[in-house]
């Protein structure tokens, strides 16, 4: 058996080889520049700030591009690009340029560059997913170079929202190289440019030295996706990464345990609730059937248990961060005996069969939160039929107006208005509102194009009474984002997902 | 003549393989889940989902959509990501590199060990070395890869602060994922070399080669190891295809930027065009590794005719 000595030295060298090429490259290299790694659940998929349709590509280009207004540490908003914005008329609103801006390229920024940005998202040829947040302008004005006036088609008090968030690109360079180009070499105003892009692997910005509101403090900033969780929690523990988005609650716990990491936390603008459907006729066309099924669901008990406490409860489904929102309203309190004896008065102290179906992977634990709910529906008496589907087949289901009469459903809105979340779910006629209440209609239309800012809050005040006391549909919870940070990164989060390098230092 | 017939068939069977499985992709992306539902914001009007859909092309019948993308998938246009906006086979064969690497690694890893071991065992068996293999055989068959993965992780990156934890650099990142991705077809190869040796030994003809006092030696690499290598190279071939388009999860622990990952993803969100493009690329590749293994049995084992 001699042949088998020979090879064990062999083996030996290298396994040496590998060890020693562990030890060279593997181990991370303490870097003297100041330079921030974020891991993210996925990669960007494009960095033309027009085309994201998702969270983790909005947090890369936030940082790449400018808007013409912003939103502050408390999401007031503010001016970015436009020194400042006025209101000329019902229709009109006016937006002056600051001086002096130029895109990474040299190019200067102005009012035509911002006619230009506005009129690019619109086009339906680039097949923006964003393009509906500017459906409501009729067009777009430069008087001077410094001036822009937006004329919308209805009177809308959420045309600064929608104009203000638009990112601003370079007219000349975005035509010249088209957006295929575009995405994969961006060029922005903002504080950071793109040095390197490695696809699934790394995007690599570098401090924009001649950023109009000064040098950042941070030179470089490395986002990473790191897809699953426990993974994303190893990189930070080693150090390899400085911070990390989307931490589970039940994590939360360990990550703060350790000396140098910390658990950091935002209200989100995220809300998750259940879609009642009252249009289809059968039990859930009673208000007391519904109002049993708002009574049954202790939501306290799920934030406490599923989310760690993570979450606030919620009376209606806005969040209480949106403008509108009604902080005196009470959420129906957990008392199962009554909701007995309203199915009862309904006629239905036999229970009734009903089909309940949730998205799977899309918000957190919302499988679990579902099977939570279904559990206490049970309690009451319904014999549920309970689906756990995949978000592709959900959701396709969902605005064909093909979905369950129960199901599962988050919303979140970078507007912090009442708006988007109430007139997509009461408002009857929308994609995905599967309510009809010609009162609340009639309110929602009323408080769209009301100018009045404490006019429409109070009109959104009776909407949210209205659709409690209907118990138009049973609200769960409005979430909290965590992020997991290690010490020496100085930086808090927001409510709006983003992750704006240009606000964050890190300690020597 | 024959031989030459014999292996027109094989390839026309494996084109047909690959025709069929294009198109019974491209019926199953589109039966459950609509794209322009994932693309357009919450507070869309229905209007503007059908505008999305006519823009992306979906609203054609499906044999209209089939014959476009058949059409195109012959000069070699799959289209553009739903997703990225960027071409889809551009998009595929940008990740598969990653793959490659991360796959020939593990493959070198695990045939390094489980050879040689499979032979060892095989020839002695109940012997230690026997146990040794037993043991990685059903250790590395057993052990899901996620949570092997994790278990790395832990002790070589947290615990032992030797190797990084994840994703694509130099080459310290490719030992945790490759050595993960390796111990399940380390046990497999282990255990049908094993096999087909202990099958080969009871022959009569290395019984009667042994009477004729053929050394040990001789006996095992002249005789034995050519009958065993027949058994071998088929492994080697379905291994070969289930490492390039198997290696999901190993990706998605360790954050590398692979091709499987990319497809999951692409399923995820209905990016047809990428679906269909990665699942054609991977079925080719498959079909050629198994045209080749089956090329190979003849050089091996001169009963087998191509």
């Amino acid at each position: 058996m001699n042949m088998f000595r020979k090879v064990v030295p062999l083996r030996t060298v290298v396994f040496a080889c590998f060890v020693i090429c562990a030890v060279v490259f593997g181990v991370n290299l303490t870097v003297l520049a100041k330079t921030v790694t974020i891991a993210q659940g996925v990669d960007a998929t494009t960095l033309d700030p027009h085309m994201s349709h998702d969270t983790p590509t909005s947090v890369v280009t936030g940082n790449i591009f400018d808007s013409l207004l912003r939103r502050s540490p408390t999401m007031e908003l503010e001016p970015a690009l436009a020194a400042s914005y006025r209101q000329v008329n019902d229709l009109t609103w006016e937006f002056i340029m600051q001086d002096e801006i130029t895109f990474h390229n040299g190019e200067i920024f102005d009012a035509h560059t911002a006619k230009y940005s506005l009129e690019r998202l619109m086009d339906p040829a680039l097949m923006s997913p964003q393009a509906s947040q500017l459906r409501n302008i009729e067009s777009i004005e430069v008087p001077d170079s410094k001036t822009l006036r937006v004329k919308s088609k209805t009177p809308s008090p959420l045309i600064p929202i929608q104009v203000g968030n638009v990112a601003m690109l370079p007219p000349l360079y975005a035509e010249e190289v088209g957006p295929a180009a575009f995405a994969q070499a961006p060029v922005g105003t903002g504080p950071y440019r793109l040095k390197e892009w490695i696809k699934d692997e790394k995007i690599i910005l570098q401090a924009n030295g001649d950023y109009y509101r000064g040098a950042p403090a941070v030179q470089e900033v490395v986002f990473r996706p790191i897809p699953e969780t426990a993974s994303r929690i190893a990189e930070l523990r080693t150090g390899a990464v400085d911070l990390i988005a989307n931490v589970p609650p039940h994590q939360a716990a360990s990550i703060d345990a350790l000396p140098d990491l910390k658990v950091r936390t935002a209200p989100s603008s995220r809300i998750i609730f259940i879609v009642l459907t009252t249009t289809d006729g059968g039990p859930l066309a009673d208000k007391r059937v519904r109002q049993a099924l708002n009574y049954a669901v202790d939501k306290e008990a799920i934030v406490r248990a599923l989310l760690g406490g993570y979450g606030y409860v919620l009376a209606s489904p806005l969040p209480n961060n949106a403008f509108g929102f009604d902080p005196t309203l009470q959420s129906y309190p957990y008392e199962p005996e009554k909701a007995k004896q309203l199915l009862k008065e309904a006629g239905f102290q036999e229970g009734f069969d009903l089909i309940f179906e949730a998205p799977q992977g899309r918000y957190l634990m919302d499988k679990e939160v579902a099977q939570a709910v279904n559990g206490y529906l049970q309690d009451i008496g319904i014999k549920t039929q309970f689906n756990v589907l995949e978000w592709g087949v959900f959701v396709s289901k969902l605005y064909q107006h093909d979905g369950a009469p129960m199901m599962l459903l988050g919303l979140g809105s970078t507007t912090f208005d009442a708006d988007p979340y109430l007139f997509t779910q009461l408002r009857s006629g929308e994609i995905s509102s599967y309510y009809y209440n010609p009162d609340i209609d009639e309110l929602l239309d009323a408080a769209r194009s009301e100018m009045d800012p404490k006019q429409r809050e109070a009109l959104y005040v009776q909407v949210q009474e209205l659709a409690a006391d209907e118990a138009a549909l049973i609200p769960l919870y409005q979430q909290v984002d965590l992020f997991g940070v290690h010490n020496r990164v100085i930086w808090e989060p927001r409510s709006d997902e983003m992750i704006l390098v240009y606000d964050m230092d890190v300690a020597p | 003549m024959n031989k030459v017939n014999g292996l027109a068939a094989k390839i026309a069977t494996s084109i047909g393989a690959v025709i069929l499985l294009s198109m019974i992709t491209f019926i199953f992306t589109r039966v459950s889940g609509d794209p322009a539902s994932l693309l357009i914001p919450s507070d869309a009007t229905y209007e503007e989902l059908l505008e999305m859909r006519a823009l992306l092309g979906l609203d054609r019948s499906l044999p209209a959509q089939f014959l476009t993308f058949a059409s195109g998938a012959l000069k070699g246009d799959f289209g553009l990501s739903l997703r990225y906006g960027q071409p889809a086979m551009e998009l595929v064969l940008a990740r598969v590199p990653a793959t490659l690497e991360l796959a020939f690694f593990a493959a070198l890893i695990g045939w390094a060990v489980a050879v040689p071991l499979g032979i060892l065992s095989g020839c002695k068996p109940n012997s230690v070395w026997d146990a040794v293999a037993r043991f990685i055989a059903l250790f590395g068959q057993s052990m899901p890869v996620y949570w092997l993965g994790i278990l790395l992780v832990m002790l070589f990156s947290i615990k032992l602060r030797l190797l990084p934890a994840s994703g694509r650099g130099g080459f310290g990142h490719l030992i945790l994922p490759g050595l993960a991705l390796s111990l399940n077809l380390m046990g497999s190869v282990t255990r049908v070399l094993r096999a087909s040796m202990v099958e080969i030994l009871r022959q009569d003809y290395i019984r009667a080669a042994r009477a004729r006092g053929i050394s040990q030696k001789a006996l095992l690499f002249k005789h034995a190891l050519k009958n065993g290598a027949v058994g071998m190279v088929t492994v080697i071939g379905l291994q070969l295809g289930s490492l390039v388009g198997g290696t999901v999860v190993t990706e998605t622990v360790f954050a590398w930027p692979g091709l499987g990952r990319f497809i999951v993803q692409s399923i995820q969100f209905r990016d047809f065009p990428v679906v269909q493009a990665g699942v054609l690329f991977l079925a080719v590749v498959i079909a050629l590794i198994n045209t080749t293994t089956d090329l190979i049995y003849p050089l091996l084992d001169s009963r087998v005719r191509v």
